[in-house]
């Protein structure tokens, strides 16, 4: 997966209006509970992801296993991988955003791979304090 | 598991987007299968007996149920899941559509079908104050100029929201209904159809295909639905009308339709609004014709805990207008709009889509049978309908 990072300002908000319910007194758990479940979902993406990586390739003769051991990241590879992992990070603690960073909303970014890429006029930089993990 | 929808106004998500929206989709069915049933032995097993203990009778009423649940864990839990679902679901729809706005825009553009907008209509409160269902920007918000945007998030929404079990273009309500007409009234062919508060016309369409002589015509209060389910229709080569109009306040002339329908719209609305929009539909109806209105169930025909178990959107999904209708007493609604009472109409059958012909008509023929699976959402859903005929003069 070479594509870059995909990163945009959304125009259409990702975050309903109003306060979000608190169903747990314990003090956290509702946080919890949202990044438990981002989480997951972020790793199912990725286990069907690798799943048809290795259906395609496997397909295509590439013995992939013994490649990946043995690959060399460059440069760009690994800042854009910092950028994918920093988004990741913040999707599955979005919960957090809200009351306890000052911030009034959960972040309006996801990681999107394999979308099209953005011209560099299209791509915006995240808001000031976003990313910031 | 989520099957791209078949029209032209489809977006496509990248396969990690769509891989996302099958997790939403594959939790919503666990939430609403697994853990509803794990909910539900909780309740029998734990909170009833406590309560009957406590009070020396069972909770008579789903408020009731719901003040018990606050101290059973898995009730916090499937509810805490649950809305972080919801979240979800649009979570995985919106960065698509975003994505795909200016292309979406122009194929609506290109082939608009026919969205009669009304610019001076005001967008009513229970639509603008609060996101609907939480869903971001509720029903009506648009981000370019003549934008289908809230059309499209609502129909992909839905797509992922269904699990597949909602028809092949979530339609199945309509195809549901209309050939419930067709079967349990065979000498009632309508000519003119109005569905109100139709969002996309996903189930505004089954109408003109289950009576392909009659003019049918939707109307939405939100200019974003209309022109989605406009070039939706058109999409499908469907030659459906789409107008923005407020149900409360319809510009049509008396005695305009044969058959006034709608569908998931009334528990949007407050209860004033309900009552304006059947005084309404009773004054655009022709004498003899059909009011049918697809809903939720009414509390007055659910045990207490199924009434709770339906008021969860009312509780804590932004719907707050769906309990207070819920509550009411359907025949009553019809009789203080005009409709007489021994012409009240009410339906439950499976989904049309998913039961063979023979035996949807049999279902039919059988009449309204209540159970835990009338008008909840799981792995067999029933649709539950009701309303009244317009005396005939």
């Amino acid at each position: 997966m070479n594509e870059p990072l995909t990163r945009r300002k959304p125009r259409i908000p990702l975050n309903h209006r109003g306060k979000r319910p608190r169903f747990f007194e314990a003090s956290g758990t509702d946080e919890l509970m949202s990044m438990v479940l981002e989480l997951t979902a972020e790793l199912w993406v990725v286990k069907k992801r690798l799943y048809l990586l290795e259906r395609v390739a496997g397909q295509a003769g590439v013995p992939l296993t013994p490649e990946i051991e043995a690959y060399d990241l460059n440069q760009e590879e690994v800042t854009e991988l910092d950028g994918r992992r920093r988004l990741l990070i913040a999707t599955v603690l979005r919960s957090l955003e809200v009351d306890h960073t000052g911030r009034s909303k959960m972040r309006e970014e996801m990681e999107i791979m394999g979308a099209p890429a953005q011209s560099q006029s299209q791509a915006q930089a995240p808001a000031q304090g976003q990313g910031q993990i | 598991m989520i099957k791209d929808l078949s029209h032209g106004l489809r977006v496509t998500p990248t396969r990690d987007e769509r891989t996302r929206q099958e997790f939403v989709a594959s939790l919503r069915l666990h939430i609403l299968a697994d853990m509803a049933a794990s909910m539900r032995a909780s309740y029998e097993q734990r909170v009833l007996p406590r309560f009957q203990q406590e009070h020396g009778r069972s909770p008579a009423d789903g408020d009731e149920v719901h003040d018990a649940m606050q101290d059973e864990r898995y009730f916090r839990f499937y509810s805490s899941i649950r809305y972080n679902a919801q979240e979800m679901v649009f979570r995985s729809v919106i960065p698509v559509v975003d994505r795909n706005l200016e292309d979406l825009n122009q194929r609506a553009r290109a082939k608009p079908g026919t969205a009669v907008l009304n610019p001076g209509l005001t967008v009513p409160n229970n639509v603008t104050n609060i996101d609907v269902h939480l869903s971001p920007g509720s029903y009506h918000s648009e981000y370019q100029s003549d934008d289908v945007s809230p059309g499209a998030i609502y129909d992909n929404s839905i797509n992922v929201f269904a699990f597949n079990q909602m028809g092949r273009d979530i339609d199945d309500i309509g195809h549901s209904f209309s050939n419930y007409v067709r079967l349990a009234f065979p000498d009632f062919r309508p000519k003119s159809i109005l569905d109100a508060g139709c969002t996309v016309g996903h189930n505004t369409l089954p109408w003109a295909q289950t009576f392909p002589d009659a003019e049918v015509t939707g109307i939405d209060v939100s200019a974003g639905l209309v022109r989605y389910a406009a070039a939706r229709a058109s999409a499908f080569g469907k030659p459906v009308r789409f107008m923005q109009m407020n149900a409360t306040q319809l510009d049509f002339p008396d005695a305009s339709f044969d058959l006034v329908f709608s569908s998931m719209f009334l528990h949007e609305l407050p209860l004033k609004d309900i009552r304006a929009f059947f005084r309404e539909a009773h004054r655009v109806l022709k004498p003899g014709g059909l009011f049918l209105n697809m809903e939720l169930p009414p509390n007055n025909k659910m045990q207490a805990y199924d009434r709770f178990y339906l008021d969860w959107d009312s509780y804590y999904n932004k719907e707050p207008w769906y309990k207070p209708f819920r509550d009411q007493d359907f025949p009553q609604l019809c009789t203080a709009a005009g409709f007489p009472a021994d012409r009240f109409v009410e339906a439950v059958v499976p989904r049309y889509t998913y039961t063979p012909e023979a035996e949807f008509a049999a279902r039919v023929a059988s009449g309204a049978q209540f159970d835990d699976r009338t008008g909840r959402l799981g792995e067999e859903i029933e649709w539950y309908a009701f309303g009244a005929w317009k005396q005939k003069s």
